[in-house]
């Protein structure tokens, strides 16, 4: 309960002075080049790593990409880079849906 | 599954993982193949702990490559074992290796220091030796002197005294006036200015423009003295056209013979006779062409190939690469060869062409052309012969000195004037 209230104060106030949402709710931000790359910010756990999907666990959301050949070039706290044939990228809210 | 490679340039990415990897080179790296169940949370603890991972790469269900900095590397075989996960080592580079292998490639590390040491050197002398603005000198007595004076190819550039060079060069011959040298990279390149021929005479010595040709005159303009004819007019060669004296002051008994100067043109007529070539056909390109890079040693050509040259007719054009115009100095040489396709068309208008060429062969330059008028025209086999007349207006005058005969003559021709002048006046009183 006390958790839904900061959020829900929190969101007011970003509302109120226009502050970027990835940095106050520290949630994912993806920057993707065409189908090839992507760059994940706050990306969370790694969940399940394949060639075909790659699934990180965030606070607030479950990030799921999904393509073939993909590969992990850099994993660290403050980035990651995902490169191969991208062809999907899904979040889900956490405890609203189940990602498949 | 096979690994497919994705290449990206130029993103943001790509600046992030070559600097990484830069780092991860200078700071050593292990790479490392992990097995095991549950590889994510091992993966996800090396996260936790701070420790960064790169090119992660799966083999295989349970198996996961990926690349460590080797200053960790025993934090995360603990961390492996936590996670019951077994650790392989695939490849190590850090210190102890880099010097491994600088040990045992002594004679690579040799090379390389000689390489260095060659491009310090040969950059450091000068290679070509270029000479501009000489018309009249011979440009071997300049390199002779040059070279005594230190300046030839090899020479180490700290010890080339420019102002030494261009100081003894004008001293040293007559001809030249002044010298430059500028050192650009392994050039040098010297540059002179020839001292100019003195004019036949003074502009205070008197002297008369006369013919050099005969003609009518088309117009004068005189600058100096007084004229001796008028439009219209015509002379021969060796008639005065400008007088070099001025009337009114020879009157106030001040010296009166002047540097006469001006413009004088002619109309003039002249008679050509030619043989021409019947060239009804003209070889033209037709913009194809194949580039081809070639090396030569003692006369013997090795062009990098190709094939066969596409084109059943063709013209070949060299085109040497400057960076080794050497001339001799190199043992080969290395140039472009671009095989140009040709053509034979049919020429219309190449009658025309050869009048203006024959024109251009018997007319001075300085002559500017009116009239061309073809007299006779006959065709025999494979030439014609032309006769033309060609008028044209051309300065005529030149100036040369005034003799004491002419001079003579003048007075005499003023006085006797003077007297009928005198004469007259009497005679009206």
């Amino acid at each position: 309960m006390e958790e839904k209230l900061s959020v829900s104060v929190l969101k007011g106030i970003s509302y109120a002075l226009e502050l970027p949402e990835d940095i106050v709710f520290n949630m994912p931000r993806i920057t993707m080049i065409g189908n090839v790359k992507a760059y994940i910010e706050n990306a969370g756990e790694l969940m399940k790593y394949t060639t075909e999907e790659i699934r990180f666990v965030h606070k607030y959301a479950v990030l799921k990409i999904q393509g073939e050949s993909l590969r992990i070039e850099v994993f660290n706290k403050e980035e990651t880079v995902l490169a191969g044939k991208i062809d999907q990228v899904q979040i889900r809210q956490r405890g609203q849906d189940h990602v498949d | 599954m096979p690994e497919k490679s994705i290449r990206c340039r130029y993103g943001k990415g790509d600046r992030i993982m070559w600097t990484s990897k830069c780092w991860n080179f200078i700071k050593g790296y292990v790479m490392i193949r992990v097995k095991g169940s549950s590889v994510e949370n091992f993966l996800n603890l090396c996260i936790a702990h701070g420790i960064p991972l790169a090119d992660l790469c799966r083999r295989d269900v349970n198996e996961v490559e990926c690349r460590i900095p080797r200053k960790n590397f025993e934090e995360v075989k603990t961390y492996a074992a936590k996670c019951r996960c077994h650790v392989k080592v695939l490849k190590k580079r850090d210190k102890e290796t880099y010097i491994e292998g600088l040990k045992r490639g002594k004679f690579v590390l040799a090379g390389m220091a000689f390489f260095f040491i060659m491009v310090l050197y040969t950059t450091g002398s000068v290679w070509i030796i270029e000479l501009k603005g000489l018309n009249k000198v011979k440009p071997e007595e300049v390199v002779e002197i040059v070279e005594e004076l230190g300046l030839k190819p090899g020479a180490r550039i700290k010890e080339i005294d420019r102002d030494h060079i261009q100081n003894q060069l004008i001293l040293k011959m007559d001809d030249l006036i002044w010298a430059g040298l500028k050192i650009d990279g392994t050039r040098a390149v010297l540059e002179v200015v020839e001292r100019e021929e003195k004019p036949g005479f003074d502009v205070t010595v008197p002297c008369v423009v006369v013919a050099k040709k005969d003609g009518v005159i088309e117009n004068i303009v005189v600058l100096r003295g007084e004229a001796a004819v008028k439009a219209g007019d015509k002379v021969q060669k060796g008639d005065v056209l400008i007088d070099g004296y001025l009337r009114t002051l020879f009157y106030q008994k001040v010296a009166a013979f002047v540097h006469a100067d001006g413009l004088v043109q002619a109309r003039r007529w002249y008679d050509i006779k030619e043989t021409i070539q019947k060239e009804e056909y003209v070889t033209i390109r037709t913009g194809k062409e194949k580039r081809v890079l070639c090396f030569s040693r003692k006369g013997k050509e090795f062009p990098c190939k190709i094939g066969e040259i596409p084109f059943e007719k063709y013209e070949e054009e060299k085109e040497y690469l400057h960076f080794l115009k050497m001339g001799d100095k190199l043992p080969f040489q290395v140039y472009w060869t671009t095989y140009h396709e040709i053509r034979r068309v049919k020429k219309e208008d190449y009658l025309e062409e050869a009048i203006e060429e024959a024109v251009r062969k018997n007319i001075p330059k300085e002559a500017k052309i009116t009239q061309i008028k073809t007299v006779k025209k006959e065709e025999k086999d494979h030439r014609i012969d032309l006769e033309l007349k060609v008028e044209v207006i051309e300065p005529i005058g030149v100036k040369t000195k005034m003799t004491e005969e002419y001079k003579n003559r003048y007075i005499n021709d003023i006085m006797e004037k003077e007297n009928k002048r005198k004469q007259t006046e009497e005679k009206i009183n």
